[in-house]
């Protein structure tokens, strides 16, 4: 991951301000048992402002905006100044839901050039059928909310040279593709592009039709994958014939991604020169929570060991760490103590002892009563 | 003094064990956005009259009532800190809101005992083998012989006065405990390898570390900058100590170490199932009763039977837990054991003193089949 930091401009600073944090943080803890005195007073800030944190970046809805029956575009302002970014970034939310935080991962579907203009990001999050957060944030996120969010992190970017390029989109895999098309609008960029773009209900499509009809560098297909079908070589050679020589960057779910990658090797196309995001996974739709043979079990990654091992069944995630070599604390093995209680990244886990499925986002998880039901990872 | 109690049957246990699971899940649903509202409100009580201590007790050159004043405020400070935040976070009571300052994982508390530690102890020995003789060390912390199952040594004749002393000092004494610093500092060895991936070293570390610290802030850092103030200022903060100290103390032992608390051998408590599990807590658990305040200065450990039964639901429950659990009791007809906080001390302190002395051959007691 090339995650892009804004080069600082005088180290020395940089590295000044940094101790004189460090020696804060180590005085809030030793005064007063805290990580930082930001800590410290969050809950009296909380008082004024609803759900404040001391870290990330303070985001004002501007708008929420209906695009579909299925997606809406949130239009956000954020309070302090965002650290440069790059189109085909995305960002974390953190959404605050009776009581509990959620964080949820979205791309930026408006373009670096738009937010230098109106201070203001956009992006367009699709409703998860029978999710949790964002079926509550299309309804409830409405103007003036606040909401926190993290720097724009992520390296599916365009790439930087003159070579021709190839998208695939799927779905809401538009909207990194949307961002990196109106920045180089913006950018008057003569690159030459042509987008496939799959799906039933494509977004955007006025404005992308738009796009293309200005722009004679840029080329964009929509395929209705009811009527059309999906990516196969009869389709790309007809829509974009030269593809071996351009670079790809794919985004939308898995299968998608699967056969574009598997089409584009098997005719020569180096691997550097694909790019791809995954997108848009809905573990709490489909849950394959009757886990079949061992060989659709999911598989487990232990970020700190740099370990990925796949789920054995009917194996809680401590025993299924300990199996593979590690020794994560613990305790009591029965959920009661709270000693193996780790950092999750990502992925869907079961509690056995509360019998209810986790969210997919970062949060702590007992390691002992917890099942992998998706491909999880868990910093150990 | 312990009455002779015969176990439930195993299906009649299971039948108990599904009512208790199904309040659990009952009350799983309800825990949401009040509670989040209700730590965070705790926490910012906490906090105000820790500064409201340390400003006013320096102002105590004005009038000698603000040290008073400040001295009661940090005391509460503490207390509120150590029992209805710190102990029950530590818990994980409050994991589901992931928030990463106030979460089991993260969250340190204004105490000697440094967080890890104790929740290796605490919530796995203490709350796992609950009152088991040789399995759960807080019962009579190795000091106290509180029942026949632990031998009569010379040093019980005076135990009433070490209980007093360990009261006092009550923090230094679980820091000490639950890093079980017999066997760090003196040497003792285990029979068996330690199961823990954790060092002696890394104990030791960790108790200085952290008492280091605590020393630090109440007894040089808030004193020094208090300028001629120095001497009040220390003595303030040592008394807000003993305060907390013998407030959690007190409250420790009525819940534990109460007249009619049952003990148990470990070959008892072998593959036991959840419903043997749920029994043996409310038997090695005694609750008490009080005004709201009360309860949120126990950190609602006057719930002690609720607390051992779901560590992890959020406090703020356990009072309205106390109705449906002891109506289950009474349907199994097994022992609840309740009273007011003046009437379970007292049972206390004639448990301290009783086992002070040895017991005759013929005294010894049934216990729990």
């Amino acid at each position: 991951m090339s995650l892009q930091q804004p080069a600082s401009p005088d180290m020395a600073a940089d590295s000044r301000s940094n101790l004189l944090v460090r020696a804060s943080n180590f005085m809030a803890k030793t005064l007063f048992n805290q990580p930082s005195f930001g800590a410290f007073v969050e809950p009296f800030v909380q008082l004024a402002y609803k759900n404040w944190q001391v870290d990330g970046i303070r985001c004002k809805v501007m708008e929420n905006r209906q695009e579909s029956s299925h997606v809406f575009t949130l239009s956000l302002k954020p309070e302090s100044r965002l650290p440069n970014f790059q189109a085909g970034q995305h960002v974390n939310l953190t959404l605050n839901h009776n009581g509990s935080r959620h964080i949820r991962t979205f791309s930026i579907s408006s373009s670096p050039q738009d937010y230098a203009r109106n201070k203001t990001i956009e992006l367009s999050i699709r409703i998860q059928e029978n999710g949790l957060i964002t079926p509550w944030m299309a309804k409830h996120l409405m103007p003036g909310a606040r909401i926190h969010m993290s720097p724009p992190a992520g390296s599916f970017v365009i790439p930087n040279s003159i070579q021709p390029l190839v998208m695939i989109a799927g779905g809401t895999g538009i909207t990194p593709i949307r961002s990196m098309l109106r920045s180089m609008v913006q950018d008057h960029n003569q690159r030459l592009v042509t987008l496939i773009y799959f799906g039933h209900d494509h977004l955007f499509k006025d404005e992308l039709n738009s796009i293309a009809t200005e722009h004679p560098n840029i080329e964009i297909h929509f395929v209705d994958t009811r009527t059309q079908g999906h990516l196969d070589e009869p389709l790309i050679n007809r829509l974009c014939p030269d593809y071996q020589i351009r670079q790809a960057m794919i985004c939308g779910p898995h299968s998608l991604i699967k056969a574009s990658r598997d089409l584009l090797t098997s005719k020569g196309v180096e691997t550097s020169d694909i790019h791809f995001e995954y997108f848009g996974a809905a573990p709490i739709e489909d849950l394959p929570f009757e886990h079949g043979d061992d060989g659709s079990l999911p598989t487990v990654k232990f970020s700190q060991s740099n370990t990925l091992v796949r789920h054995q069944s009917k194996k809680s995630l401590l025993e299924v760490a300990e199996n593979a070599g590690l020794k994560p604390l613990h305790g009591c093995r029965r959920g009661v103590c709270h000693q193996c209680v780790c950092q999750k990244e990502s992925g869907v886990v079961y509690n056995t002892l509360t019998q209810q499925y986790s969210d997919t986002g970062p949060e702590s998880i007992q390691l002992c009563v917890s099942v992998p039901v998706t491909p999880t990872s868990i910093t150990l | 003094m312990t009455k002779s109690l015969v176990r439930p049957d195993d299906h009649v246990l299971d039948a108990f064990a599904n009512e208790l699971d199904q309040l659990r899940s009952e009350t799983l649903k309800k825990v949401g956005e009040r509670d989040a509202r209700y730590i965070r409100n705790m926490i910012r009580i906490q906090r105000t009259s820790e500064i409201v201590g340390r400003v006013t007790m320096v102002l105590g050159f004005v009038s000698p009532a603000l040290w008073v004043l400040g001295v009661l405020a940090l005391a509460l400070s503490k207390i509120l800190d150590n029992m209805e935040v710190g102990h029950n976070v530590m818990h994980g009571q409050y994991d589901w809101m992931n928030d990463p300052n106030i979460s089991s994982k993260t969250f340190e508390w204004d105490n000697a005992c440094d967080s890890n530690s104790w929740k290796r102890y605490h919530n796995h020995d203490h709350h796992t083998y609950t009152n088991i003789i040789g399995k759960d060390r807080d019962f009579g912390y190795g000091l106290l012989r509180l029942s026949d199952d632990t031998r009569w040594k010379k040093k019980n004749l005076w135990q009433f006065f070490t209980y007093l002393n360990l009261s006092l000092f009550f923090q230094w004494g679980v820091a000490y405990h639950e890093l079980a610093g017999e066997r760090v500092f003196m040497g003792k060895r285990r029979k068996k390898a330690s199961k823990l991936p954790i060092t002696r070293r890394q104990l030791r570390d960790a108790f200085f570390k952290k008492g280091g610290r605590q020393i630090f802030k109440d007894y040089v850092f808030f004193p020094l900058i208090s300028g001629p103030m120095f001497l009040p200022v220390l003595a303030g903060n040592f008394i807000a100590n003993i305060i907390r100290n013998l407030w959690t103390s007190t409250v420790i032992f009525c819940g534990h170490f109460t007249e009619d608390i049952h003990t148990f051998k470990m070959s008892e408590c072998e593959n036991e199932s959840r419903g043997q599990w749920y029994y043996r807590q409310i038997l090695g658990s005694s609750n008490f009763t009080g005004p709201r305040w009360f309860h949120i200065l126990t950190g609602h450990l006057s719930c002690q039977i609720e607390h051992h039964l779901f560590p992890d639901i959020p406090s703020l429950h356990y009072l309205d837990l106390t109705k449906p659990v002891q109506e289950i009791c009474r349907k199994y007809d097994i022992p609840y054991n309740t009273g007011s906080f003046a009437r379970q001390y007292f049972t206390v302190v004639k448990r301290i003193v009783k086992y002070s002395f040895p017991t005759k051959k013929q005294g010894l007691t049934p216990k729990a089949a």
